[in-house]
């Protein structure tokens, strides 16, 4: 006797677990550029002003797993940053401010350092002063800026920004020029009773915030490698890599776009050696030279990394009519969106590796990182007929193998096998597909085609007699 | 008051058990059912129902997540509700398509599979658990919650196609393992 299965009620009785989550408010990420909103103040002409609140009780912190710097609070990401702090939890009061310098992370040229403020100056202003003290010496800031998230006015529930401005604040404070070695540091902060009082010098309520630190822990924090690599995009286009930065909270490439067909936007979006999912925003562009800039919040390589896969993506205002819908649901073509406005995205060339090298410090000791090894690393091009029939006689185990040795020809995904197929050349016309396919319970399939035939087979099911056969075709 | 206070009262049948779970969750609880019903009156029905169900089930019960105990409650009524409803005539779009898509889920099995719809629900689990984590939610905020499909494109800062197509891959992929899961393949 059949009985129906009837969806909408048992989908009712899942885990409560996976209704509470889904009932919690939705913590975004950030993956394109439009959304970000930050912004550089060129020189120390130019004064950043916050307003501060009334004095009331400090906002209460989420609870979010791993975080246990102030910094990585404010900033809400799950990265554990104590690592690359300072901790310096010093507290000053002065005419009705209380101050409080939790903890700085020094990267590059960037001071971030995360502080609370409490006034019951209802029209309290407290910006960082337009220079820090590094060995006794004042070294003028090129760049500072309030890294603090701030509602953009599009959250919902968003009310005016003072609204949301919270006592805690992120700085970061831009240093033109270091000096070689460094032993201490001294950050200044200002803090005004009232915006009229920013007129005048003598109105200033200035704090003051002194910590030790060593080279070799600023060096550490800083990751720096220069490249002369050229990477084919297709169409005659290349892609040049010059440089890399990473820090523990940024990072940046350095690129040159050249035979560039049509003026786009680009974007860098990858994968690091330890499975961070990576990306890259255009921050500044002048002709063919792009600066690729990455984001703790956004997706960013570990500094621990040995190297990082990426793939650049180019995206371009289309016209309605120039538009092609990327899928078609219920007789309803789906257009890529962003922002409201129509855009194409589409990858260039390949996916490719940058090797990145770190010193490890004195007290470890495992084996300097091969840098050749990487630099000359070449990836195969396509499988030979004798390694496909290598991999058919291991039988399922070939699920488990790792192809990334091999240059991938595609990656789609495939609307029948509901899956992502991941596709590899192999010579004398055959590809290899890799299928990952939920329904077979992670393990994925791997099936060999030949180009303008129909049919394929199961590479780890099939008989060697059905291989030679197939491989006859 | 938190939850186990109010469970107590529940408990100890005292008459500020209701006062205290509406005043609680009945804007949650409106939320569910207006979301399906969009109609003040069957959404308040919803509500009272709720609160008469609460107290039929409360003891033996203690659930350990009120809220989602509660929702669950309203989520059922307001389904059976604008099943009675619509039967007949056709709903306007966003309620027929949440219920449509739903549909398209709901399989035949035979009735000598006594253990199928226990298996079934523990298949949907470890699909919703090996989503990527916004997939997951917008399939949860979707067919539990039952938001439109705008609400939830704005939550994810999307646009509706984006939203469309993800669910619609993955009603696909379930229905996929569902329909494994029942022919036993």
């Amino acid at each position: 006797m059949k009985k129906e299965f009837d969806f909408a009620e048992v989908f009712g009785n899942i885990d409560d677990k996976l209704v509470e989550e889904a009932g919690k408010e939705w913590q975004r990420t950030r993956m394109q550029a439009f959304y970000l909103y930050r912004r550089r103040i060129a020189g120390a002409a130019a004064a950043i002003v916050f307003v501060i609140l009334m004095a009331g009780s400090p906002r209460v912190q989420a609870a979010v797993k791993g975080i246990v710097t102030k910094i990585g609070q404010i900033w809400q990401v799950e990265k554990d940053l104590s690592p690359y702090a300072e901790i310096i939890n010093k507290e000053q009061e002065k005419e009705g401010f209380t101050v409080t310098l939790h903890e700085v992370i020094l990267a590059d040229h960037k001071i971030y350092a995360s502080v609370t403020i409490h006034t019951e100056e209802p029209e309290g202003l407290f910006v960082p002063g337009e220079f820090v003290t590094i060995n006794g010496e004042k070294q003028k800031l090129s760049t500072y800026t309030d890294e603090t998230p701030v509602y953009d006015g599009e959250w919902e529930n968003a009310g005016s920004i003072e609204d949301k401005i919270e006592p805690d604040h992120v700085f970061m404070l831009e240093v033109k020029d270091l000096p070689e070695k460094i032993t201490d540091i001294r950050l200044h902060f200002l803090a005004y009773k009232n915006a009229e009082d920013l007129l005048d010098e003598k109105n200033e309520i200035a704090f003051d915030f002194g910590f030790t630190v060593t080279s070799e822990e600023l060096a550490w924090n800083t990751l720096k490698m220069s490249y002369d690599k050229t990477f084919p995009l297709g169409e005659g286009m290349e892609l040049k890599i010059k440089d890399l930065v990473i820090t523990p909270v940024d990072s940046r490439i350095e690129a040159e776009i050249l035979g560039e067909k049509r003026e786009a936007e680009y974007y860098l979006e990858g994968i690091d050696s330890l499975g961070n999912q990576v990306f890259y925003y255009p921050e500044s562009r002048n002709g063919s030279r792009i600066t690729f800039a990455g984001e703790l919040s956004v997706g960013l390589p570990a500094i621990e990394c040995d190297w990082m896969e990426l793939r650049l993506y180019h995206y371009w205002a289309v016209s309605e009519e120039e538009q092609e819908p990327i899928d078609v649901v219920d007789g309803e073509e789906i257009m890529a969106d962003l922002e409201g406005q129509l855009m194409n995205q589409v990858y260039l060339g390949e996916k490719f590796r940058l090797a990145v090298n770190r010193g490890e410090p004195e007290d470890y000791s495992d084996e300097p990182f091969d840098v050749e090894e990487w630099d000359n690393f070449v990836w195969k091009s396509e499988f030979t007929i004798q390694e496909v029939k290598e991999l058919a006689a291991k039988g399922e185990e070939i699920s488990d193998l790792d192809f990334s040795g091999y240059q991938l020809y595609e990656n789609r995904w495939d609307d029948e096998q509901e899956a992502y197929v991941d596709e590899y050349e192999v010579e004398q016309g055959f590809r290899l597909l890799v299928i990952d396919n939920m329904v077979e319970e992670e393990k994925k399939g791997i099936h060999l085609v030949k180009d303008g035939e129909e049919g394929f087979l199961d590479l780890r099911h099939a008989s060697a007699k059905e291989v030679e056969e197939f491989l006859k075709k | 008051m938190e939850d186990t206070a109010i469970i107590d009262l529940f408990w100890e049948r005292k008459e500020a058990a209701i006062e205290e779970l509406s005043g609680k969750y009945s804007g949650y609880c409106y939320k569910i059912a207006w979301n399906l019903l969009m109609n003040h009156e069957d959404s308040e029905e919803c509500l009272n129902d709720t609160w008469l169900s609460a107290w039929n089930y409360m003891p033996p019960k203690r659930p350990s997540r009120l809220a989602v105990f509660v929702g669950r409650i309203t989520r059922g009524l307001a389904i059976d509700c604008f099943r009675k409803k619509h039967a007949a005539k056709r709903p306007d779009a966003h309620r027929a398509d949440v219920c449509f898509e739903m549909d398209e889920l709901s399989l035949s099995y035979t009735i000598e599979e006594q253990m199928a719809e226990k298996k079934l629900l523990e298949e949907i689990e470890k699909f919703l658990w090996k989503l990527p984590k916004a997939d997951r939610d917008i399939f949860i905020r979707r067919y539990w919650y039952l938001d439109p499909i705008c609400e939830i494109a704005k939550r994810h800062k999307a646009s509706a196609g984006c939203i469309k197509t993800n669910l619609c891959r993955n009603r696909k992929k379930l229905f996929r393992i569902l329909e494994q899961e029942v022919m036993g393949q």
